[in-house]
């Protein structure tokens, strides 16, 4: 995936001069994950640079080049470390558009490494995206296989509003094999990146391969699971949940996220609105525990496992 | 002679008019007499309508408004200072300096009067921010206009209005830092008024504000915020230095709040009125009167004349705020997003019945 | 030319709900122009002195020094000149929103078709009937609880419903098999009791349960129940009704029938009657009976040895009243007559006592004069 996003930075600088990339350590050593490798050499300091510690000055200069007329492409290099930019984030990113009745627009795309799977140390794990999605204004989205990385990445950068884009760390190193494109579905589209009739499972970012692990798993006994990639966490593709539903009858969702409040809640209140009559059984949601990101060694008891799947899928299946 | 605002002493501010009106520095600073007279007229313009906006909140024309009475030298004076093409962040007491660059006062007042956040004033139109709340976070933007500047090689600059209080929160520094690291051409402009609301200057920061600029890597200024001459000489000063490349300039600005914090708050509870009658002893517009009418550039007759000008001016603004109705409710849909997703739509046509 | 402008009390701070008139700076009549200094009013917060919105005459002050007027109340009229005509809000408030939102919608549910609703899903699964095989009549098609109940119950095959309260129905007999149960039998020349009961214009039944209680008065012991190895006596009388249905076997129950005159006796049983038909009798008309009486005589029973209902210790049967030769004064006489099979349990009672306490019903159904002392 890091391939994937860098070809994409790459794409956009190329394609717009207004565009700019700059956060902490993205420029001179490409990015601690090397997202933003060999982009300041090919575009030099003046649009590729590298900032003081400071990710609300960071958020906040977005906002003041974007009065400026300029795109900027912001990393905050940890999803915890996006905290001190909430404030910028939530009062003018979002907001300036709608304060200035469209005058000033924030066409302004910050992305973080996001969730966790990586043994990382306390902070680098977080699943911040309820806070995001729940701030009107911002667009979410949340890649899980390089293509998608790829085009919704550009996607986000040429929106005229506002992107988080949350990569999921763990996935940065997966290969796969994947077509860099802008041909695709927009931001705001979910994908079935597995077809069955059985029941749905609702899922984006990390836990998308381990969906498919635990698909793969039940299909072995015969229990044929849909797994759906929401890749758009704001807006949410309310459609394509509420046809899964009304066509399998049945619904898990799966997140890394803390289950109070988690996109979880949401997609179960869609479905509740949009599909109640076709439900078959109750809406499981199989979810990071309501406690903060516990340490590497016991990670793995925190994450959706895909026993805990499994059995969520089995148990929707048998109501 | 009453004694000077307490968070006046220390190092000794750059000064034209000392308080008695006596100069103690080169008048000159560049402004012809027409200049220098449109500079007196604004103050006079801002005070005037400034008491206005307190009436029509008292009237119930306005919400909550915060006063600047005291502080027209260091907005104006300032404000004058800067170029057609430079961009100013202000925060929610800047109407004198809004007055100067030409935003409309009916639309600036539209903020206060709850119609719109922001002010409906074109921000890129009149090179003038939206009224910002949460302060410091302007201080930022200002910042980011300027590095947005530098990259396109352009002789401008940006003006970021802030008060004592601001300078303790995060984002004062996060922008110094970053202003200093880039040589951002921006100027820090910092109206020390002596109160974040029921908060003294020396309970806010122990050390004197413009000294620190000197730990981010460029020069700081402290100047009388009440001389409105020296004011401008600073700031244009400050100008000239981001148009040349030379990076970021803090300037403290001496001045002191008069009023309350806003309509909702009440002074006398925490300060007594002889500091405040004192501070009407170092009044910015009673100096600046005082020395043009003995420079021979105003005269009484000018001065009535401006008067009654102002008085009808006034009356048309607050005819204006008055007459001003309240948004179409599908305002709160239209600009939340370029490309709205269908579940607003959705939500839009419910409260529109349609 | 002149208008009258009414300045309301504004909110002088941040969500303020009154103020307090400290002192009036204008009196009644007085010309003040705009922004004169009119009142001060005293806040939660603050004592504020509010400026004239208006240029003109004082017409009325609002409210004497002291008095609280809330945000909104009317503080001072002005005549003001009208020279332009104003459109602005005479209240001088700023208005928060524009639409008559009271009016507005509510959160609109989005309409979808759609198969069934998960209750009716799992209702159809507990009647075993198949969604997929019914016709939905509710709105957008939707299959509802009555399709999935109507279809359950029109003559298809015995669905698992019928199966199962048959299943009841035995696992209760088996349970009151279990009681020593013994049956006494008496005649009952009911001459008197046709003429009464014609005339109140009611059935037999209604007086026979009147008759029953004021006998239970007497015999206390009849309304008794056996239970953790003693008897218990109950005050009150709840008189199940054996009735057969399409459903089968019935029992609904009159409450404190003691305390009912025949007339109501008879309306209650019209009703359960009736609801036992429809098929809607609650659970509470179905439990609670402390003696039963069976009308076995309107399928032409003689006589019979009727099974205790749960919960009684003695249950009547009343066979079919027909003619009958009976010996009166020596003489075979024709008397339209009836035989009453009264079954006991005989842990609570004795032969002996349920033969008085017969003997007396009986003399209650046989005597016009008894029979009119019933509360009616």
């Amino acid at each position: 995936m890091v391939a994937a996003l860098n070809a994409a930075l790459r794409d956009a600088l190329a394609d717009d001069d207004r565009v700019l990339v700059f956060g902490e350590d993205v420029g001179r050593s490409g990015g601690v994950f090397r997202v933003t490798d060999g982009l300041q050499v090919e575009f030099g300091d003046r649009r590729v640079f590298d900032t003081p510690i400071s990710e609300s000055g960071i958020a906040g200069a977005a906002v003041g080049l974007a009065f400026a007329g300029w795109r900027s492409v912001v990393e905050m290099q940890f999803d915890a470390f996006s905290y001190p930019a909430l404030e910028q984030i939530v009062d003018h990113v979002a907001k300036m558009r709608e304060r200035t009745r469209g005058r000033v627009d924030m066409p302004i795309t910050i992305r973080m490494p996001a969730f966790g799977g990586i043994k990382g140390k306390e902070h680098h794990g977080e699943s911040p995206e309820t806070f995001y999605v729940h701030t009107a204004g911002l667009k979410v989205v949340a890649p899980s296989n390089p293509g998608d990385a790829y085009r919704l990445l550009r996607l986000a950068i040429a929106d005229p509003d506002p992107v988080i884009v949350l990569e999921p760390k763990a996935r940065y190193w997966a290969k796969a094999e994947a077509t860099l494109t802008l041909e695709g579905p927009g931001i705001g589209i979910a994908a079935t990146v597995r077809e069955g009739d059985a029941a749905t499972i609702f899922t984006y970012g990390a836990m998308v391969a381990r969906c498919l692990d635990a698909a793969e798993a039940l299909a072995g006994d015969g229990v044929f699971a849909r797994v759906v990639d929401l890749r758009t966490l704001s807006p949410l593709d309310t459609e394509t949940i509420a046809r899964c539903v009304r066509e399998t009858g049945r619904a898990v969702v799966v997140h890394e996220a803390p289950k109070t409040l988690g996109l979880g809640a949401e997609v179960t209140a869609c479905i509740v609105e949009e599909a109640f009559d076709f439900l078959e059984a109750p809406v499981r949601r199989v979810t990071g525990y309501d406690v903060p990101y516990p340490p590497a060694t016991i990670e793995h008891r925190y994450l959706p496992s895909v026993r805990r799947i499994t059995a969520a899928v089995r148990d929707v299946v048998a109501y | 002679m009453a004694s000077e605002p307490h968070h006046w002493r220390g190092t000794e501010p750059r000064r034209v008019l000392a308080p008695d009106g006596s100069l103690v520095g080169d008048p000159d600073v560049g402004l012809g007499p027409d200049d220098l007279r449109a500079m007196l007229r604004f103050m006079l313009l801002a005070r005037r309508l400034d008491r206005e906006c307190i009436a029509l909140q008292r009237q119930g024309e306005l919400t909550v408004y915060p006063g600047f009475e005291g502080q027209e030298a260091a907005q104006v004076g300032s404000a004058m200072a800067l170029g057609p093409d430079d961009f100013v962040f202000p925060t929610f007491r800047e109407l004198a300096a809004a007055l100067v660059r030409g935003v409309d006062p009916v639309q600036y007042l539209a903020y206060h009067r709850g119609t719109w956040h922001g002010g409906p004033y074109d921000p890129r139109a009149t090179r003038f921010g939206p009224i910002c709340i949460p302060v410091a976070t302007q201080i930022v933007h200002g910042v980011g206009y300027a590095m947005g500047l530098a990259l396109d090689g352009v002789r401008a600059c940006s003006l970021a209005y802030f008060g004592d209080g601001s300078t303790s929160e995060g984002d004062f520094h996060e922008a110094a830092n970053l202003a200093g690291v880039f040589g951002a051409p921006t100027v820090l402009f910092c109206q020390n008024n002596g109160w974040a609301i029921s908060v003294p200057t020396a309970r806010q920061t122990a050390g004197e504000i413009w000294k620190r600029a000197e730990g981010y890597g460029f020069p700081g200024i402290r100047v009388d915020g009440n001389d409105v001459l020296a004011v401008y000489r600073e700031t244009r000063e400050a100008a000239a230095r981001a148009y040349a490349g030379e990076g970021p300039t803090l300037i403290e600005a001496l001045t002191y709040r008069v009023g309350a914090h806003s309509t909702a708050d009440d002074p006398g509870r925490y300060r007594g009125e002889d500091e405040v009658s004192d501070a009407r002893g170092f009044d910015p517009i009673a100096r600046f009167r005082s020395w043009l009418l003995a420079a021979g550039h105003i005269d009484d007759d000018l001065l009535a004349g401006w008067e009654a000008e102002i008085e009808e001016q006034v009356l048309t603004i607050r005819e204006g705020v008055i007459a001003q109705p309240p948004p179409p409710v599908e305002w709160m849909f239209d600009w939340t997003y370029a490309d709205p997703p269908s579940a607003l739509a959705v939500q839009r046509s419910e409260v529109l019945g349609g | 030319m002149s208008a009258e402008r009414l300045f309301s009390m504004p909110d002088l701070g941040e969500g303020l709900e009154e103020g307090e008139i400290v002192e009036w700076l204008v009196a009644e009549g007085d010309t003040v122009a705009l922004n004169q200094p009119l009142v001060e009013v005293e806040t939660a917060k603050a004592t504020v002195e509010v400026p004239s919105p208006y240029a003109g005459v004082v017409i009325s002050l609002h409210g004497p020094v002291g008095s609280t007027i809330a945000v909104g109340g009317a503080l001072a009229t002005f005549a003001v000149a009208d020279e332009v005509a104003e459109d602005g809000d005479s209240s001088g408030q700023p208005q928060p929103g524009a639409d008559a939102d009271s009016a507005a919608t509510p959160d609109q549910h989005p309409s979808r078709g759609g198969r069934t609703t998960p209750p009716v899903r799992k209702l159809a699964k507990e009647l075993g009937v198949d969604l997929a095989s019914v016709v939905g009549s509710g709105a957008d098609g939707r299959i509802t609880a009555e399709d999935v109940e109507a279809a359950r119950g029109s003559g298809a095959p015995a669905t698992s419903a019928d199966a199962a309260s048959r299943k009841v129905i035995a696992t209760n007999l088996e349970r009151q098999a279990a009681i020593p149960q013994v049956t006494t039998f008496r005649t009952v020349d009911c001459s008197a009791l046709q003429v009464f009961r014609k005339e109140l214009g009611v059935s037999p039944l209604p007086v026979v349960v009147a008759a029953l209680c004021r006998t239970i008065a007497m015999h206390p012991s009849l309304n008794a129940l056996w239970g953790d190895g003693q008897v218990t006596e109950r005050d009150r009388v709840h008189v199940g009704l054996a009735t057969d249905t399409e459903r089968g076997l019935v029992v609904p129950v009159v409450r404190d029938a003691h305390s009912l005159g025949i007339a109501d006796i008879a309306a209650e049983v019209a009703r359960l009657a009736e609801a036992a038909r429809a098929g809607s009798l609650s659970p509470a008309d179905l439990t609670g009976a402390t003696v039963a009486v069976s009308n076995t005589g309107s399928y032409g029973s003689e006589a019979g040895t009727p099974i205790l209902s749960p919960g009684t210790s003695v249950t009547l049967a009343v066979g079919v009243i027909e003619a009958r030769a009976l010996i009166a004064d020596g003489a075979v006489v024709a008397r339209p007559a009836c035989t009453l099979s009264c079954t006991f349990d005989h842990r609570v009672l004795d032969g002996a006592v349920v033969g008085r306490a017969l003997g007396d019903l009986v003399e209650v159904l046989t005597s016009a004069d008894r029979l009119g002392d019933l509360r009616r």
